[in-house]
């Protein structure tokens, strides 16, 4: 037991990543798109509000917002959540120098310590851990004036662990890794508004290769087996497809609206693609029953259509010298896109914030997400960018349940 | 526009996004109340969690996975686990020398074999050191226990006879051999809960938590029964082979006063074997079912001679 308890500790707590779901229960799948950090520092809003990486995740319409030629050569982003540094230091300063020690000796002659650890553990674990790593292949977008194309390749893995408590107070440990390399490709087209009150008006598409992988361990500590225990890694392929409107200057100038469908597709179909032995002889043969119970519960998981609407205000500054301050833009959302295991409420779907530009190379972003504030910060050239952000995601079904706070650092290069 | 007209602006969007903690509010579903007790229960809000789960309970009184999580909830909240059945197993099977003294009264009268043995020690089993913490948390235990009664299946069930104490397990195997239909009682419980919605992909872990949370519940109160509970006046000892010794007055009576405890005992074996067959298979699962059935072993015949015409 006590074996098996160290196992269950090392895979919960050294064990890095984690995305955003539990596969403890069947809900929606996770859409094929990568973090939007610029978004995401103005609380996630983006539907009437581009960003770079707007136009191919989020509403296929903002081909169309800046002319020209915009590419990224390469980029990589960086980001973790939730209560990792507790985490990390339960290991270093308790977990650690104990399982040293051995878990069977303290159960012997202090058992008072061992209690402590055990609660300490299951006070700390069910928080969720994760981390996210992105890497962005070569893309670009092409925006002619009446229409504009956009594609590019990018590569996305979040990983997630926790610490729950089972039956009997045996912690069970829950944790998942997904890989996800994505070809998106856009297209967009500006619509004729002589009758509407409308500067402009832009429809778009967009279709997504995705290849997925996905592992998953989802077990009791005792069930988990110190002498045979396998990480099956598991595959599919499928396309998403999404459809999007942007207008701007409607009605007053500088307002501007957005709409999207994304997300729209088949699930993925999952097969066996690796197997790793964690623990016991190189040579362990699969288990069958457990493949197959961790494609049903993937498979059961749906892939939902992500509806987002959104206005933007560009806050006109009428060409004052004696404000460094540009590109000043409050904008909001809503999305249905659930950030929890369960549907959430109208309220975790709100987003929104300010956005703003200082001297030219400073990008500052401060907003409110599912309640909770996030902020956000770039370093800018017309070759490079460095952007930060803070945001808040809440794991639970309602507002307050389980919030979690999340960070992310990017770094790309390319022609901006 | 005025910068002021510009604040009142920002201000009509964000206003709305600052959404208020929704925690308090009604969950709306079953697996909704189930979701947002597990979020009450992560942070610690042990009472939050189970007041949830008594709402959605009272709405839906037959929801098998309500009755599953209410009733862990319970056990968390009583703060009560593995280990401190753990701690009452090495308290019970601790070396001879650390006993206490026998109560006085039961010595003297029954002409216990143990008293003049010089290998056994007497020793009180309400002295371990987390007993008054079981003892206490009795009345979240046994609402615990009443909501999963009517989940089990009778297959788990099998009774107070003798032959149910001593031919139901075969320990001559290995593993042991457990006689009841694993496959039926598994089935019962799958339907219990995808008769409920459950989604049937998860009913496997939840009935594994169910069957741990029932053996823990089982094997505490089958404790605190024979420990403090029985009419009898015991006398416990640690005999010299490891096992435990117990003496009475009236040694029938005893044999009679202790039979619904030790089939308590049995149906936390059974639930454990369960557990460990089919929905939580494992080394330490297996581990753990070995070292509850030499402790029922023990208990069963320190109490009496149930075996003896079997």
């Amino acid at each position: 037991m006590y074996r098996t308890l160290t196992l269950a500790a090392a895979l919960a707590l050294t064990a890095a990543p984690a995305g955003a779901q539990s596969i403890g229960t069947a809900s929606q799948d996770a859409p094929a798109a990568v973090r939007d950090v610029v978004a995401l520092g103005r609380g996630g809003a983006r539907a009437a509000a581009p960003t770079v990486d707007s136009p191919l995740f989020a509403n296929p319409a903002h081909l169309t917002a800046e002319p020209g030629l915009k590419v990224t050569f390469l980029g990589v982003t960086a980001g973790a959540g939730g209560n990792l540094r507790e985490s990390y230091d339960f290991y270093d300063e308790t977990l650690g120098p104990a399982l040293e020690e051995g878990l069977d000796v303290i159960r012997e002659e202090d058992f008072e310590r061992l209690q402590a650890i055990y609660d300490e553990a299951l006070r700390i674990g069910p928080s969720q851990k994760t981390t996210n790593a992105a890497a962005f292949a070569p893309s670009a977008r092409y925006n002619a004036g009446a229409y504009a194309v956009g594609g590019g390749l990018f590569a996305n893995a979040t990983t997630r662990a926790l610490i729950r408590r089972g039956g009997a107070g045996i912690p069970v440990v829950d944790a998942y890794g997904q890989a996800d390399l994505m070809l998106p490709v856009a297209a967009a087209a500006t619509v004729p508004t002589d009758a509407l009150p409308i500067g402009s008006l832009s429809v778009g598409a967009s279709a997504t290769a995705l290849y997925r992988s996905v592992a998953a361990k989802n077990k009791p500590v005792d069930a988990i087996n110190p002498d045979g225990e396998k990480l099956y890694l598991l595959s599919g392929s499928t396309v998403r497809v999404g459809v999007g409107a942007y207008a701007r200057d409607v009605g007053v100038p500088g307002l501007d609206l957005g709409a999207s469908v994304m997300n729209v597709g088949g699930n993925v179909n999952y097969a066996l693609n690796q197997s790793w032995t964690i623990e016991g002889p190189d040579d362990l043969a699969d288990d069958p029953a457990e493949i197959e119970a961790t494609i049903a519960r993937f498979e059961e998981r749906a892939a939902q259509p992500e509806l987002r609407v959104g206005a933007a205000y560009r806050v006109p500054l009428g060409g004052s010298k004696e404000l460094p301050l540009s590109d000043i833009v409050v904008a909001a959302d809503y999305t249905s896109r659930s950030t929890s295991d369960l549907d959430q409420s109208f309220q975790a779907g709100l987003r929104g914030g300010v956005s703003a530009t200082v001297g030219g190379v400073l990008g500052l972003r401060a907003g409110l997400s599912q309640g909770m504030p996030t902020a956000g910060a770039s370093l800018m050239s017309r070759y490079a960018r460095l952007d930060f952000v803070t945001y808040g995601v809440e794991d639970a079904r309602l507002l307050g349940g389980a919030p979690r706070r999340a960070y992310a650092l990017q770094l790309r290069f390319g022609l901006f | 526009m005025t910068i002021r007209s510009a604040r009142l602006l920002l201000l009509a969007f964000l206003l709305p996004l600052a959404a208020c903690d929704e925690t308090s509010s009604f969950s709306a579903t079953p697996q909704d109340a189930i979701e947002d007790a597990a979020a009450a229960r992560n942070s610690g809000d042990f009472d939050g969690a189970v007041a949830i789960l008594e709402r959605a309970l009272a709405e839906n009184p037959d929801n098998a996975p309500v009755r599953v999580e209410l009733s862990s909830t319970l056990i968390a909240r009583a703060d009560i686990d593995l280990l401190d059945v753990d701690r009452i197993a090495t308290y019970l099977s601790e070396s001879a020398g650390n006993g206490v003294a026998a109560p006085a009264a039961s010595a003297a009268k029954g002409g216990c074999a143990f008293e003049t043995d010089p290998g056994a020690v007497a020793f009180d089993p309400t002295d371990a050191p987390n007993f008054p913490e079981v003892e206490a948390s009795r009345p979240d235990l046994e609402a615990a226990i009443e909501l999963l009664q009517g989940l089990i299946p009778d297959a788990l069930r099998p009774g107070t006879t003798d032959a149910a104490f001593c031919g139901s397990i075969d320990t001559s195997q290995t593993p042991v051999a457990f006689d009841y239909d694993a496959e039926a009682a598994a089935a019962e419980l799958r339907a219990a809960l995808t008769a409920s919605g459950y989604p049937a992909s998860e009913a496997d872990a939840l009935i594994g938590q169910l069957l741990a949370d029932y053996a823990l519940l089982r094997f505490s109160l089958a404790y605190l029964d024979v420990s403090e509970g029985l009419q009898q006046q015991t006398t416990w000892y640690r005999l010299s082979d490891g096992s435990i010794g117990i003496c009475a007055d009236d040694p029938e009576a005893l044999e009679d006063d202790a039979r619904t405890a030790i089939a308590d005992v049995l149906e936390a074996l059974f639930s454990l074997d369960l557990r460990a067959s089919t929905f939580s298979e494992g080394a330490a699962a297996s581990d753990i079912l070995e070292s509850v059935t030499a402790a029922f072993e023990d208990v069963r015949d320190g109490f009496g001679d149930y075996c003896a015409a079997i």
